[in-house]
């Protein structure tokens, strides 16, 4: 496969859409504005610069972050985990975080803390896991039939706190955070907070790409090539823990991004993590970039994040996998 | 420097030990062949040797060191295990598999470089691969598949292999392309351990025989020594004959599996009795 070529299509790909993210909005704004913007900031208005730089740059920066995130750490579960179904959800990351999110927003926690109660309850959630898991063997399985338990735990829990919910206006809060959005304004501190565990969780992914490959394969194989297959293993799942929780809690639960994402990137460039790692971050980003697009400008309304990765990126892939399928290639 | 098993004892239920006090040595330039029937703690032994599995009771040592208190990476450039068949998840190229032989000499966070390559199209080509490193493992055969993780041991540049019934699952000429190469490799001073269910490449392939029942090793020299007609017997609950051919060639098989009009040929001893016996009427792994 021409596999050189691809890299910089992919790298051009979340390039692209945060310049088409930043044209459309309530407001559009023409590709010289916006360039103008970036570029040369004194010879535009500044409406048009503090709608670039204030709105619009920030929220596709989450919206960026957000998708990779989500994509590598679906990447690096899938691997070690050994299976190609388990996405960003396993371990109950998700519900946590949506549990700490909700239960934030139903206590009238200001919205400047939300976040971190959120990631903190991801984080709980998976703490739970190993800690549980570790009593009964910590194998792969012990450990995904934990992370459904704990994770059924938090929804149920998630549920509590809908229920409790003043209808009026908590419950559509937690709904529509539930459903999965990036903030209107997000402003650049989540930018902030993303980036630093993006270049620090996924930094550390990419770094062990090498003993990802060797965790894929079944554990005592992994053994004798020399691996603490179990510290190897519970350092990836807290890499892809502080991912998953700084994706959730900054933009709710976006599905299917942590599943689609890795098998799309496997399809391309084969299974080695040291190429699946960084297209997966590519494509997660640009994948959310193009969505959030779509959700702010199909309705006058922005659709929640987590219907539309469905209703759009379910069909897609199908699509995509079908060609994949038909040309003879396997899961990859 | 030798491998070696001391007074090894494992159980997966505590009342019923699999393995009670063995006692294996593998040296280099011999190939050990340890026979037993299923449940014997064929396995379980092979799992101990390669650190792997965590005896209960006795040691196991490489040259003069506990190997259960060595570094998994430097276990691992000693000793390469050699699993049975299975398909993997993910649909790596044959020489990336084999390139994960090359782990235990790398850093914890680099990928393997140029030099690893090379050591691993050679890993390849000693085991008669080379045209295959591009292709999915996946997609290989049986046999195909079993070269390839020899490969990977050799890249692992293991001196000690460990084989998990590498002969399963084959026909006749992949069971001997598998079993000839690890006594070729064997004659270039490695040392390996192989389990099977087949006698007969026991006493083709093997400068010793181990044979565990009961939890012990009952029986251990030179395969033609060892394992006797009875031993078997004893063993696996059936009649095994020894057939003997004009040239020396000898099979251990199934009485059972022989005609009744054979028995003329086996005393007179004819080849091709033993050949078709031995291909025919021995139990699958």
């Amino acid at each position: 496969m021409r596999r050189g070529r691809i890299w910089p299509v992919l790298f051009l790909f979340p390039v692209g859409a945060v310049f088409v993210y930043l044209l459309v909005g309530r407001y559009p704004l023409s590709p010289g504005e916006v360039f103008g913007a970036l570029f040369r900031p004194e010879d535009v208005a500044p409406t048009v610069l503090r709608l670039v730089w204030s709105v619009r740059l920030p929220r596709a920066l989450v919206a960026a972050l957000v998708g990779a995130n989500l994509a590598l750490a679906g990447a690096a579960f899938q691997g070690v985990f050994r299976n190609p179904l388990v996405d960003s959800r396993i371990l109950g990351v998700s519900a946590g975080a949506a549990f700490g999110a909700a239960l934030a927003i139903l206590m009238g926690v200001p919205w400047a803390y939300v976040d971190g109660i959120s990631f903190l309850f991801g984080l709980v959630a998976v703490g739970m896991v190993i800690f549980i898991a570790r009593r009964f063997g910590g194998t792969v399985i012990v450990l995904v039939i934990t992370g459904v338990l704990v994770g059924s735990l938090f929804s149920a829990l998630i549920g509590v706190t809908k229920y409790l919910a003043d209808p009026l206006d908590v419950l559509p809060a937690i709904t529509y955070w539930l459903l999965g959005s990036i903030p209107e304004i997000p402003g650049w501190a989540p930018v902030g907070k993303l980036s630093v565990v993006a270049a620090l969780a996924g930094g550390a992914l990419i770094l062990s790409r090498w003993r990802l490959n060797v965790l894929s394969l079944e554990g005592r194989e992994a053994a004798a090539l020399g691996l603490d297959v179990a510290r190897w293993r519970t350092g990836v799942i807290l890499a892809g823990t502080l991912l998953v929780a700084s994706a959730v809690s900054q933009a709710g639960m976006i599905g299917w991004i942590g599943l689609l994402i890795p098998h799309a990137a496997r399809a391309l460039l084969g299974p080695d993590h040291a190429r699946v790692l960084p297209a997966a971050a590519a494509m997660g980003a640009g994948f959310l970039l193009v969505i959030d697009i779509l959700a702010r400008s199909l309705m006058e309304s922005v659709i929640p994040l987590g219907i539309l990765t469905g209703i759009v990126g379910v069909p897609a892939f199908l699509l995509l996998f079908m060609k994949h399928l038909a040309r003879g290639g396997g899961w990859g | 420097m030798r491998l070696s098993a001391r007074g090894l004892t494992y159980a997966y239920v505590p009342e019923k030990p699999v393995l009670r006090g063995v006692s294996v040595e593998i040296r280099p330039g011999e190939v050990l062949f340890l026979l037993g029937p299923n449940g014997s703690g064929k396995t379980t032994l092979l799992e101990c040797l390669g650190g792997l599995r965590r005896p209960h009771e006795g040691r196991v040592l490489l040259g003069d060191v506990d190997l259960y208190r060595l570094p998994p990476r430097e276990r691992a450039r000693a000793i390469g295990y050699v699993p049975q068949v299975h398909r993997p998840v993910f649909g790596y190229s044959v020489l990336e598999v084999v390139l994960m032989g090359r782990t235990p000499h790398l850093g914890a966070f680099s990928a393997p470089g140029r030099g690893d390559e090379e050591i691993a199209r050679e890993a390849l080509e000693a085991v008669g691969l080379s045209g295959f490193a591009g292709r999915p493992y996946t997609q290989l055969s049986g046999g195909e598949m079993r070269l390839a993780l020899i490969a990977r041991a050799l890249a692992q540049e293991a001196r000690f292999l460990l084989l998990d019934e590498p002969d399963a699952h084959l026909d006749p000429k992949h069971q001997h392309e598998v079993l000839s190469l690890a006594r070729a490799l064997v004659g270039r001073g490695l040392a390996a351990l192989i389990t099977s269910h087949n006698p007969t490449n026991a006493l083709l392939y093997g400068d010793r025989a181990a044979l565990l029942h009961g939890g012990r090793v009952v029986v251990n020299g030179p395969p033609g020594e060892a394992l006797s007609p009875e031993l078997l017997r004893d063993a696996y609950g059936l009649e095994f004959v020894l057939l003997s051919g004009d040239n020396g060639h000898r099979a251990l098989v199934p009485a059972q599996g022989i005609p009744a009009n054979a028995s003329a040929d086996r005393e007179r001893g004819t080849g091709s009795a033993s050949s078709r016996a031995s291909s025919e009427s021995l139990p699958a792994a």
